[in-house]
């Protein structure tokens, strides 16, 4: 006779087997460490973003250092494919690059090349299509124009940028076989003074290659030229163009800036003259 | 967990949770929400992670079940959005027949099995699975189980006693087909 705990067992073994969540293969530590900063790179920012609309009274959270005077309106932000990273500090979520591509940022360029005419045409597209969810709510989004297209090795981005302060950035590795793979974020801002440079997106994140640190946002009309002083990399030159301008380094140099005051930059002006400033959010 | 004082320290402290709770915690929204909204859920539940990790419990097993509790939370709220009952349903994997002559007759009968205890399975009420899958799925113990629910552990021992009868009452009477009759009034004459 089959007693009830044994019938209970056997009834246990085989919904196991039907298990609608079965186990999933153990992360290596590296996996799990940048799942986890990812994560939390997430919930950094969507707390700032959304406040506390989310469950319970939240736990204090440090203030984003943010100069006074300064306004942004929400950016949001994009994540195709599985893989998400982020940053800490307002930047992006980024991508799967499911197989191939450009492993460790090995074709990465510290000096960014232009596309041509078609490419960044199709780049543009590309971008446009990306936030195509997006189109409801931002209706700019239809008629932006790619102001930044550089490419750094295998890698793409573009800032489209269009009215009302409007501007939606995406990265992408040109090598990978599935171009949703995209680093992006998307919203409104300001427009800068002419000597001014408003980030949208600042810090680190990560993609199937690995961290990444980027540096993207609006410039003011003066503004002509923009470099980075890389610990790792040397002088990184950012793309800047149609108002804004873009720059990214592979690794984590630029997590944590706040504690650090900022991002800092060398600006070249229209009338020659450089300035060293901070970048912040 | 005390609560951290500066910003990296508490970063810190919710990597640990992280690492100690994500795999499970996808698994744990994996069988009870459909795909394309695992990725949301679990987002949404690190974010309330996030803003209470001063009520997160120390040890990894109490946290893992602190974050399901968070979990269901997320999805009857979302639940609730969507006009539906307060209930937690928890999905199988396909059974999947193979078709006669593809397995030997051991195979056969594991997958009539499996066919049998997926059909008592979805006969059990939303209370019943909920029960049952947290100790046969998440394998929990009474009173982890009893505080993903919000019950107490003797509630939760009922509660899974009676999931467990019922279930084996299902596969021991499984629900007949409806004879249907000359002349019954649903169905056109032919």
């Amino acid at each position: 006779m089959i007693s009830a705990s044994s019938r209970s067992t056997s009834d246990d073994d085989v919904l196991r087997s039907l298990d609608a969540g079965p186990p999933t293969p153990d992360r290596s530590p590296s996996t799990a460490t940048a799942r986890a900063d990812a994560e939390l790179a997430r919930v950094l920012l969507r707390s700032r973003l959304e406040g506390d609309a989310v469950g319970r009274p939240a736990a204090p959270v440090a203030p984003s250092p943010r100069p006074a005077g300064r306004r942004r309106t929400t950016r949001a932000l994009l994540a195709t494919g599985g893989l998400v990273a982020a940053t800490t500090a307002g930047l992006l979520v980024l991508p799967p690059l499911l197989g191939g591509g450009d492993a460790a940022y090995a074709s990465w360029t510290a000096t960014p090349d232009g596309l041509s005419a078609e490419e960044r045409r199709d780049a543009g597209e590309e971008c446009r299509d990306t936030y195509d969810d997006a189109r409801a709510e931002y209706p700019q989004l239809d008629d932006a124009v790619a102001a930044v297209a550089e490419r750094r090795g295998a890698w793409v981005t573009v800032v489209l940028a269009g009215r009302d302060g409007f501007s939606a950035v995406c990265t992408t590795d040109a090598s990978a076989p599935f171009a949703e793979g995209v680093v992006g974020s998307y919203g409104l801002d300001e427009t800068p003074a002419p000597r001014e440079l408003r980030p949208s997106g600042l810090g680190m994140g990560m993609t199937g290659s690995g961290a990444f640190s980027m540096a993207v946002g609006s410039a003011g009309g003066e503004v002509v030229g923009l470099t980075y002083d890389s610990a790792m990399h040397g002088t990184v030159e950012a793309t800047v163009s149609g108002g804004y301008f873009a720059l990214w380094v592979p690794g984590e140099e630029m997590e944590g800036w706040p504690s650090r005051g900022g991002v800092p930059v060398q600006v070249t002006y229209a009338d020659g003259t450089t300035e060293r400033v901070l970048l912040t959010l | 967990m005390s609560t951290p004082r500066s910003t990296p320290e508490r970063e810190q402290a919710f990597r640990a949770v992280h690492a100690a709770t994500s795999a499970d915690l996808e698994r744990f929204v994996r069988r009870r929400a459909g795909p394309d909204a695992v990725d949301d859920v679990v987002a949404d539940t690190y974010l309330v992670v996030w803003r209470r990790l001063e009520e997160v419990p120390r040890a990894p097993d109490d946290a893992r079940a602190w974050t399901f509790g968070v979990a269901r939370h997320v999805l009857l709220t979302r639940q609730r959005a969507d006009g539906r009952r307060e209930a937690l349903g928890v999905r199988l994997a396909a059974t999947g027949v193979p078709a006669p002559g593809e397995t030997s007759d051991a195979e056969a009968d594991a997958a009539a099995r499996r066919v049998d205890v997926g059909r008592a399975w979805h006969l059990l009420s939303d209370v019943h699975q909920e029960a049952l899958s947290l100790s046969v799925f998440e394998g929990l113990d009474a009173p982890r189980a009893a505080a993903v629910l919000g019950v107490s552990p003797v509630a939760y021992r009922l509660r899974l006693s009676r999931a467990r009868r019922a279930l084996r009452l299902h596969l021991d009477h499984p629900p007949q087909p409806r004879p249907v009759r000359a002349g019954h009034p649903d169905r056109s004459p032919t």
